[in-house]
């Protein structure tokens, strides 16, 4: 990027911010709720677009933000960690668990690690309901503390969307300059050719391990502060269906960019709000878009944006 | 600098090189030739800790290297260019070329390898931040070897780099080659055009079903009547 690029971007981005900052002011306790929400899937979708770059496309990811979720609420809970505590806590906890998973997840490609990793992470939900005294069974842990950031009750969804915005920001920031940086590039060098990134000396394993670690870490803080709002957390919250969400908002995006995940997670949740009415009809609608995407447009909306910006800055230009 | 000693290499049981050797000096190009499915690209693979060997040793400066690591082999200083000009097509290019410094840590140094880059390729400088997959084929070779630079090897394995270019390009490939040898870099060669091959390689073996049957100097080999039967189409 050169410097005036630089500077449009970084004027955007505080545009963006400015605005997300005046949103609450105009909507109501319910839009807020869902603008809260809406920050933790920010965070996931950036997150699990990470872990994808290598090519790894797996089911685990919602069971990581589950492992943040469980871990902030024990040590909330029992621990009497204050928020500002358990949101590091969390994702650092959810990259643990996921270095111990990705031992054997590593040695797996292709379609093998798909369901190798649906197969781990369904281990580790099981086990949310097996050990019942620890983590409360399928009801889950419940009264999960929230606190107060600055003398202020985070009950407030308006002060806990400030605290959520906050925490997206510097979670994206910090995903945003890993994509950049080199490891970003060899992560990417990964799904288009493995072989080739072996051959030019990169410990492939190795840096497939560290996507997921990373990514999870970040799926962890976003499960943290979900279940911090929600103030309870269960082991349906994290299953199959929801993995499938996170999955079609990726696959809608496209993971070309880094801006993909976002623009389909925004697409599919007002296309969710919209569909409100036709309850038992959503997982036919979902079901198609994730199919027409797949056939028609497999890099996304972004793809599609980069496709038309190509076609409208070559005509005229150099085109033969 | 490099020997190969009695490497036989299977895959999936079946064997392919039958106890292959052969030495690499410092400062030569040394060119493989053969038939195709004689065990040209198993050797460098080999050598590039891609394959296993099954038995014998691989050597660079004395050290064994044989059951290292391509990771390993590539701090060595061990670059391959594997054959079918391969980059990463969804990548940029000069992505591309940062991907093949990556395990140097030296900044400095790999600014300028960058630099050197491209310098020796002007094209690829101006098409940056491009799409590899949108460089033409000679293009993408010239990525392919700019990758392997930036490692900063001094051993360099090009397997078949002309293959399926235009005349003009090979010519420019072969250029190339003589270039990075008059600056330092040994290299071994491996072509099927064998014609090519012998004229810029100061030694030469023919490897035939897994094991060398023939060696000498470039020019030897290229008046060899049985190699001009065999290998250059000449009766
Ligand atoms: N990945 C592989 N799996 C099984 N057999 C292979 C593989 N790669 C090469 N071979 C076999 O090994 C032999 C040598 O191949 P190769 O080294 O590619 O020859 P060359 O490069 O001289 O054309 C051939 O018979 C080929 O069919
Ligand atoms: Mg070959």
């Amino acid at each position: 990027m050169n410097t005036s690029k630089t500077l449009q971007f970084a004027l955007l981005s505080l545009a963006v911010i400015g605005g997300m900052i005046l949103l609450p002011q105009g909507l109501g306790l319910y839009s807020v709720e869902l603008l809260n929400i809406f920050l933790v899937n920010v965070i996931l979708v950036c997150s699990y677009r990470m872990t994808v770059t290598t090519g790894d496309w797996g089911l685990a990811h919602i069971v990581m933000m589950g492992v943040g979720g469980y871990s902030a609420a024990l040590l909330a809970k029992d621990a009497g960690f204050s928020i500002y505590l358990t949101i590091p806590a969390a994702g650092l906890i959810a990259a643990f668990v996921a270095y111990v998973m990705s031992l054997p997840l590593s040695r797996t490609v292709g379609f093998g690690y798909f369901i190798a990793s649906f197969a781990i992470a369904e281990l580790v939900r099981l086990s949310w309901l097996k050990f019942d005294t620890l983590f409360g069974g399928v009801r889950g842990l419940i009264n999960i503390p929230i606190g107060k950031v600055f003398g202020y009750s985070l009950f407030d969804p308006v002060i806990y969307y400030y605290l959520s915005l906050a925490v997206a920001v510097i979670c994206l920031m910090l995903m945003f300059q890993i994509d950049r940086s080199r490891i970003g590039i060899v992560w990417r060098s990964l799904s288009t050719d493995a072989d080739l990134a072996r051959s030019g000396g990169i410990n492939v394993s190795y840096y497939r391990k560290l996507a997921f670690m990373c990514g999870s870490a970040f799926a962890g803080v976003a499960g943290a502060l979900l279940v911090h709002r929600l103030g309870s957390v269960d082991p349906k919250g994290f299953d199959l269906t929801t993995m499938i969400y996170l999955v079609i908002w990726v696959v809608v995006g496209g993971t070309g960019s880094f801006w993909g995940p976002i623009a389909g997670l925004i697409v599919m949740t007002f296309f969710f709000e919209w569909t409100r009415e036709f309850l038992a009809w959503r997982p036919l609608f979902f079901g198609g878009i994730l199919i027409l995407f797949l056939i028609f447009l497999p890099n996304g909306l972004d793809g599609l944006l980069r496709k038309l910006f190509d076609k409208v800055t070559s005509r005229g230009g150099a085109k033969q | 600098m490099l020997e190969i000693k009695n490497l036989k290499v299977s895959y999936d049981k079946v064997e392919v090189l039958h106890g292959l050797s052969l030495n690499v000096n410092e400062g030569e190009v040394v060119a493989l030739v053969g038939a195709n499915g004689a065990g040209k690209s198993t050797t460098l693979r080999a050598v590039s800790g891609l394959v296993r060997a099954d038995a014998g040793t691989i050597t660079l400066d004395g050290r064994r290297i044989d059951g290292a690591s391509a990771v390993d082999v590539t701090r060595a200083g061990i670059a391959h260019v594997p054959e079918g000009r391969r980059v990463f097509a969804e990548m940029s290019v000069k992505e591309n070329l940062l991907v093949g410094a990556f395990q140097r840590s030296d900044k400095d140094g790999i600014a300028r390898d960058l630099a050197s880059v491209f310098e020796r390729f002007p094209r690829l400088e101006e098409r940056q931040i491009q799409m590899s997959g949108t460089l033409s084929g000679g293009e993408q070779q010239m990525l392919a070897i700019g990758r392997a630079l930036m490692s900063d090897p001094s051993v360099v394995l090009m397997d078949e780099p002309t293959l399926g270019l235009a005349p003009l390009m090979c010519r420019q490939i072969v250029k190339i080659v003589r270039e990075l040898n008059s600056q330092g870099k040994t290299i071994v060669l491996v072509e099927q055009n064998a014609r090519m091959a012998l004229s810029v390689a100061d030694r030469a073996y023919v490897i035939e079903k897994g094991e060398i049957s023939v060696t000498g100097t470039g020019q030897e080999l290229l008046h060899n009547p049985d190699i001009k039967k065999a290998y250059l189409g000449i009766a």
